[in-house]
Formats: C-alpha cells, structure tokens, sequence
C-alpha cells in the first residue's frame, strides 16, 4: 500500500503547477474543472510515483483525476 | 577529436503555431511556457532531405573555409530519407549531389533526437580508428513529412531543420565523455505506423524527466567534475515543459539551461547543434553538456571543454 495524503499532494500540485488556485480546490475537484493542462497532470503523477514507489500506467490515469482519487489510488498499491 | 565548426539551415517557411493552437482550444500560456513553439519551419515540399544535407555542409565548409573535398567522411543522422524512402542512404545521396570524391565514406545513423550526441561519439571514434582527420555530421530530418497535422500531441511540437558539424583536430571544442543508452522495453511509446509519427506524451515525458538527469548527473560524476563546472546544458529542446522540467533537478544551476525554440519548434537531432552553434563562438564558455534523449527510446549525454 503506498501512502500520500492531501496536504503532501497539495504541496506536490505547487510545486508542478504554481498558478494553480490550490485555495479553491477542494479534494474531490476534477483536476479537469481547473484546468490542469496535460502536462502538469503528466508532471504530478510523475511526482506522485516517485514519493509513491509505484508506476501508474496509462490506463489508470482516469482514477487520477482528483486529490481524493490518487490517494484513493495509491492506497489500493 | 574537436568540433570546429557547426552551420545550420534552417527552411523559410514556417507556419502559425499560435493560430493552430486555438484551433486544438490550447491557450496561448500554455503554448508558450509547455510547447514553446510561436512558429515551426517547414521544409519546400519540392525540397528533400539531401537538400537540406547538402546546403548545411556548404554553409559550414565556406565558415570554416575548407573545401567540401577535404572531408574524408560524411554522416547523416536522419530517419526521413528523400521521397520518404530508406535506400540509398541520404549521406550517399548529398556525396553524390557535392561531386564528392569515392574516398569519402558515408553512412546514415537511424536514431532521432539523441542522434546528435551518438553521431559525435560515434564518428569522432570511428575516425580515430581510421586515423581520420576531418569529417562532417550531418542532422536532417523533416518531420513535418511524417507528422498528422490533426493530431494535437505533436503537430504543435516538430518544426525542419538540419546542422553541418565539421569535426578537425584543429577545431576549438575537444569531445569528451560520453554515456549512450537504450530502453528499447520502451520503444513503442515513440514510433511510426504507415508512416505516420506517434509519440505517447506522458511516457515521454516521465523518461525525460528521470532518466535524463540520472545520466548527466552519472556523466558529470564519472569526469570528476561538479554541476557548477559546467558552463552550459544544452539539452535536446523537446518541449519548453521537458527542458523545464529536466532543468528543474538541478536548482542550483537551473539558468544554464537553455530553452530556444520559439522560432523552430522541437527540431529532432538538430535541436543540439542548433544551440551549440550560437554558444561555441563564446569565450565565456569554457565545458558544455550535450544531451539528447527520444526514439527507441535512448538518450546520451556527452562533456565536450573548450580548447585553450
């Protein structure tokens, strides 16, 4: 099982992303509803599987699309 | 081996990155802090790869001021052959087109954008085994003859262009250290199917993103030096997003790592010398890092140090 909670993946959202309205996002928005562009969403989940220790493939990437779906997603790894 | 002289071609003809991007509902931040291309160059449809070959080896034989006829072997790091075809090879095709004499060995390197760092590794050995002494590389590939223009992953990325690098003992940039690598478990996430260019994004991203900091850190490392030796990081311009994200591993020196492709787009192999053309003229700058990284999928990085 591979652990990250909201407060580190806000922290890694920043990080990837800086003009991202984290104040205004809540854990269960759609990154899409932000408008996360691809690359930042590729940059996150790189950034998840490194403090992960796991690989998400491609065809997960749809139970990624919120800060309450990846710590979902991870928990299950 | 030194590099002495680097001359690029670039095509005229562009076309409006910004007005494409609206139509793919890309806003005009993003395509220029993640694409990084306003404008991608487009090649004369009635112009081949031998073309572009031949006019760069000009170019940087009339820099130099060597005769084309000097080289004793020319190499062409290509995967678009004229007319889209793969025999005969283009470096035969651009010795043919310079009246070239037979003495003049020519091969093409099938690799994409980490051609460049494997060309230099590879003809800058081969010419000390053959006790050469001059010798040009050549990368050249238009993408835009492969490239889906409906395709939003890539048609706002790959812009046409080719670079001449002249290799002499006499030249003011010695070759160094280089790492060269594969992960062809990784091959299908850039390839072409009926001739038609597919790249998945996300794992190229995440490939470039690690596995190339990794390799330039492991490079810096073998030589004994430290990230701050080094003057400049000229990485392959993938993306403005990968440039930035690979620069981002190394905060302490993140500003030397150039980004230029506003004006030419993600230009494969060409990508290297196109910024070491405008940097080896620079006194300032005395140890660069090459990298490229892309098909098959490979990545190299090399060290190469002014001559003093």
């Amino acid at each position: 099982m591979a652990d990250i909670n909201a407060e580190t993946l806000r922290g890694l959202l920043v990080q990837v992303a800086p003009d991202t309205d984290i104040a205004g996002l809540q854990d269960d928005t759609l990154f899409d509803d932000i408008d996360l562009d691809s690359i930042d969403f590729f940059n996150l989940l790189l950034e998840v599987q490194v403090h992960c220790g796991i690989e998400i493939p491609d065809q997960d990437l749809d139970r990624c699309n919120s800060i309450n779906n990846i710590i979902g997603y991870c928990s299950e790894k | 081996m030194n590099i002495h002289t680097i001359s690029s071609f670039i095509p005229e003809s562009s076309v409006d990155n910004a007005a494409r991007a609206v139509q793919f509902g890309i806003k005009p931040e993003a395509l220029s802090s993640k694409i990084g291309a306003e404008k991608l160059k487009v090649l004369d449809p009635a112009a081949e790869t031998s073309d572009m070959v031949t006019k760069c080896i000009q170019r940087a034989c009339e820099k130099s001021g060597f005769e084309p006829q000097s080289l004793q072997a020319l190499v062409v790091v290509t995967q678009n052959g004229d007319a889209g075809e793969t025999i005969p090879h283009v470096s035969a095709v651009a010795h043919g087109k310079l009246g070239l004499p037979d003495e003049v060995l020519t091969f093409d390197i099938g690799l994409g954008c980490s051609g460049y760092v494997y060309g230099l590794a590879i003809l800058s050995g081969l010419m000390k085994q053959l006790g050469l002494s001059r010798a040009v590389l050549v990368t050249a590939d238009p993408y835009s003859r492969i490239i889906d223009s409906s395709d939003r992953a890539t048609s706002l990325l790959f812009g046409d262009a080719a670079a001449a690098t002249i290799l002499d003992p006499s030249g003011g940039w010695s070759i160094g250290h280089s790492i060269l690598q594969t992960d062809g478990s990784k091959r299908d996430h850039i390839k072409t199917v009926s001739r038609v260019f597919e790249m998945n994004g996300r794992q190229v991203f995440t490939f470039a993103a690690t596995s190339v900091p990794e390799q330039i850190r492991r490079l810096i490392g073998e030589v004994g030096l430290t990230e701050q030796d080094i003057d400049q990081y000229c990485i392959h311009q993938g993306s403005a997003a990968i440039v930035s994200a690979i620069a981002s591993k190394f905060p302490a020196v993140s500003d030397r790592f150039p980004c230029e492709m506003t004006d030419t787009g993600n230009t494969v192999s060409s990508s290297v010398p196109l910024l070491l053309e405008k940097r080896i003229n620079d006194r300032s700058i005395k140890k660069m890092v090459l990298s490229g990284f892309g098909i098959g999928l490979s990545w190299g990085s090399m060290l190469i140090e002014r001559v003093e």
